[in-house]
């Protein structure tokens, strides 16, 4: 069990290693313009650097903000578009009328809200934690009432034929039959909420985060910083996607063989 | 045991499908004793599981009533248990909160429900499998968890929907004998739908034939034979023979009329 | 019958959204939130005597529609060969998984200091955007097909590109749609984004990106909204058509994914 989670991480690391010294030899040999492309080594010397900045923000601060407007957002955009979804999932008439309104604000790119909310709300983390919270509303409000449309109809049955009440039923049968669906809607939620945490940095982050980091990097034209915060943000979302929402995963939905 | 338990009045159900409205049911007239074991068949599309739902409360008549103990079914209720043909369990739950979960509903603590639980647990020889999750299962334990959900808080009416018909043979034969064992146990009124007169003949106090769309009765088959029974001695009895064959030819003009219903849509 | 209803329902819901946010929008300032009106009035602005609005939607879906067919090229190609071999396979899924968890506007910044500001940049995050999901999605799907169906093909003497033509893209049709439509969504998100991010002078992203310098809320809005239906459109007319002429019409299932 454990040799095999091994040989897992091993056959997905290989193939990045490999990039990785393809990509340093390109760098060493000097191929390519090496100011613009960098070097592995030169970024992970970066990343120590960094890590242990004294004059300035530290890169683990960096990241740490970046994670804390995701959660902030990703929790408020949970509550709320699982409470809103349930109840459209239940309520037909409502569903029929907010459904056309949600699906047409749902593929708005998350950033395109971004100058609006920096005209109401100005600069930095309540523009940033509103928008990551909009972005990942609509797929959790969207899943989460599709799952409890495409409960089982029988399921229900089989419940209420032995006495349950309509508050039974909802607790006990509608929401954790729809749990691969609201899981599905979380997890489109996170990437949303994380993306679009680190594109509003770029454009309202005042302080600091991933976003910010990389942005004020591109005006000192330091491509090695780039590259190095590029390289942990995809890390960072893999590791949650990996650990956190994997284990989830497991003790819930695939332990019951609901998803495969 | 000669005492009334379900009367089903003048029955119609309608649905509203596509081109209209269609009769799923019209005019059923049946009379089912306590604890008596029924068994309907008809042609497949018929509206034997909708009379079953009907007999649930997942369905309301269009018109006519359904009587149970001379009240009139408003709805689903605990004196019913239900038996899918696809299992339908919950797949969150094991198999002991599974058959342990009616009891809850009914107000017991969760401790007492699954010691009330075990007794059918046991009952359906489920034994070391109180702890595992439904996915696990094969077809023939799954209904087996099924069957002990919807004995578990006592209804007085088991109401069966084809509940062997996504089993293989084997297990089939297997869980006919097992569903007449427990039957034998608990005493329970049974309505059983089926298509297999075979199944049919094997379980049932009475064989009710119904015609195609719209459903009616078109024939009832008192089922004379010992109980005990096994596939053993049954299927060699004379009489059991006999009995499938008349079962089989009132319903061979319904599935001609079905057939040539639907080949000339 | 079913279907003039629902547009009659539509169109009903859609006045009645616009009347409830005039009066709501009567209640409030400019800058909180612009009536219906006024957001009509600046598109009318917009596009007379100027057609500026046009400009911008113009410039932005040329922009979407090289990156997105780049991308969608390139990304089938490369799911294509990955899903036939197993070995390459190994080497470029770890590595897409990887690319596929870098969020799109990152490049950006990379792609502002290797190609500059303007439209290559914009178009080069477009396809990074629309490129992974779509390789992703073709590749699983080409893992997926039955091997009856491929076996079947062969016996009957079907070889390569043909076969790949006849079986292997039609049997993960489901697939290739699902990523066309992610993709089409990623491509969308990176124009908007690298729009606001690196374009100098128009696109729909730019629009309302410089409406901020001016307080324009009824310009930010009017954008909003013209990404709304361009998103609508593109996916219903372009993706959702092409479904129903092929996994639809064979009765196919949709791979959620």
């Amino acid at each position: 069990m454990k040799a095999r989670k091994i040989n897992k991480i091993l056959s997905f690391m290989a193939p990045l290693l490999l990039f990785f010294i393809i990509w340093q030899i390109v760098g060493v040999l000097d191929l390519m313009d090496t100011t613009l492309l960098s070097k592995p080594t030169k970024v992970f010397e970066r990343i120590i650097q960094l890590i242990q900045a004294t004059n300035k923000k530290t890169i683990i601060e960096h990241s740490a903000e970046s994670i804390t407007r995701t959660t902030i957002a990703l929790f408020l955009a949970t509550t709320i578009g699982c409470s809103l979804g349930i109840l459209l999932g239940l309520k037909k008439n409502i569903e029929e009328t907010l459904n056309p309104i949600i699906t047409f604000l749902m593929p708005i790119p998350g950033i395109a809200w971004a100058p609006l909310f920096i005209t109401w709300i100005g600069f930095g983390n309540p523009t940033i934690i509103s928008v990551g919270t909009l972005s990942a509303f609509f797929p959790i409000v969207y899943n989460t009432s599709l799952g409890i449309k495409s409960i089982n109809k029988q399921i229900i049955w089989s419940t209420s034929i032995m006495g349950a009440n309509r508050r039974k039923i909802i607790k006990d049968v509608i929401l954790p039959g729809s749990l691969p669906h609201i899981t599905t809607g979380f997890k489109l939620g996170l990437a949303r909420s994380w993306r679009t945490v680190i594109a509003v940095e770029m454009l309202a982050a005042t302080t600091g985060g991933l976003g910010y980091m990389v942005f004020d990097a591109r005006e000192y034209l330091d491509v090695t910083t780039v590259y190095a915060g590029i390289i942990l943000m995809a890390f960072l979302y893999l590791l949650v996607e990996n650990t956190l929402i994997k284990e989830l995963e497991n003790k819930t939905i695939k332990r019951w063989g609901m998803i495969t | 045991m000669d005492e009334l338990k379900i009367e089903i009045k003048n029955l119609t159900k309608s649905f509203m499908g596509g081109e209209g409205e269609v009769k799923a049911i019209e005019n059923l007239n049946l009379s089912i004793k306590e604890n008596e074991f029924t068994v309907l068949v008809g042609p497949s599309g018929c509206g034997k599981s909708t009379l079953l739902y009907m007999l649930a409360g997942f369905e309301k008549p269009t018109s006519g009533s359904i009587l149970l103990d001379n009240q009139i079914i408003k709805g689903p209720g605990p004196d019913r248990g239900f038996v899918f043909q696809d299992f339908v369990l919950y797949p969150w739950k094991t198999v002991v909160r599974n058959i342990s979960f009616g009891l809850e509903i009914q107000g017991f603590s969760q401790k007492e429900a699954i010691e009330k639980a075990k007794q059918k647990i046991n009952l359906l020889g489920l034994q070391g499998f109180e702890n595992a999750y439904p996915h696990t299962l094969s077809g023939g334990m799954k209904q087996r968890v099924g069957i002990a959900r919807a004995l578990a808080y006592n209804p007085k009416v088991l109401l069966m929907d084809e509940p062997f018909g996504s089993l293989d043979a084997q297990t089939r034969k297997l869980m006919q004998e097992e569903l007449l064992r427990i039957w034998n146990k608990e005493k329970k009124t049974v309505v059983f739908v089926t298509h297999s007169v075979i199944e049919a003949v094997f379980l049932a106090d009475r064989v009710v034939v119904l015609t195609d769309r719209p459903s009616r009765v078109k024939g009832i088959i008192d089922i004379h034979l010992d109980r005990p029974r096994d596939y053993e001695h049954t299927y060699t009895d004379e009489r059991y023979i006999e009995l499938r064959e008349k079962v089989l030819n009132i319903l061979k003009d319904e599935v001609i009329h079905h057939k040539q219903h639907y080949e000339s849509v | 019958m079913g279907y003039d209803n629902m547009n009659k329902k539509t169109i009903a819901l859609i006045m009645s959204v616009i009347v409830l946010w005039q009066l709501i929008a009567l209640l409030m300032n400019m800058k909180t939130l612009p009536s219906p009106v006024s957001v009509a009035g600046r598109t009318v602005e917009l596009i007379y005597p100027k057609p500026l609005l046009l400009l911008h939607v113009a410039e932005s879906t040329k922009r979407l529609i090289i990156g997105y067919l780049i991308a969608l090229v390139l990304g089938l190609s490369v799911g294509i060969i990955s899903g036939l071999e197993g070995n390459l396979k190994k080497i470029i899924n770890p590595l897409m998984g990887f690319m596929i968890s870098i969020p799109t506007i990152a490049w950006v910044p990379l792609l502002l200091i290797l190609v500059g500001l303007g439209d290559k940049t914009i178009i080069l995050a477009i396809f990074l955007g629309g490129f992974f999901p779509i390789a992703y999605n073709m590749q699983r799907g080409m893992e997926i097909v039955n091997l009856d169906l491929i076996r079947a093909a062969k016996i009957m003497g079907l070889k390569d590109i043909k076969c790949i033509l006849h079986v292997y893209i039609p049997a993960s049709m489901p697939s290739v749609i699902t990523g066309a439509r992610l993709g089409i969504g990623y491509s969308w998100r990176a124009l908007v984004g690298a729009e606001m991010l690196a374009a100098t002078e128009h696109g729909i992203g730019f629009m309302i990106y410089a409406s901020r310098a001016f307080q324009d809320v009824p310009a930010m809005f009017l954008g909003l909204i013209v990404i709304g239906v361009l998103s609508y459109v593109t996916d219903k007319i372009l993706i959702t058509s092409v479904e129903n002429k092929t996994i639809k019409k064979w009765g196919m299932v949709t791979q959620h994914g």
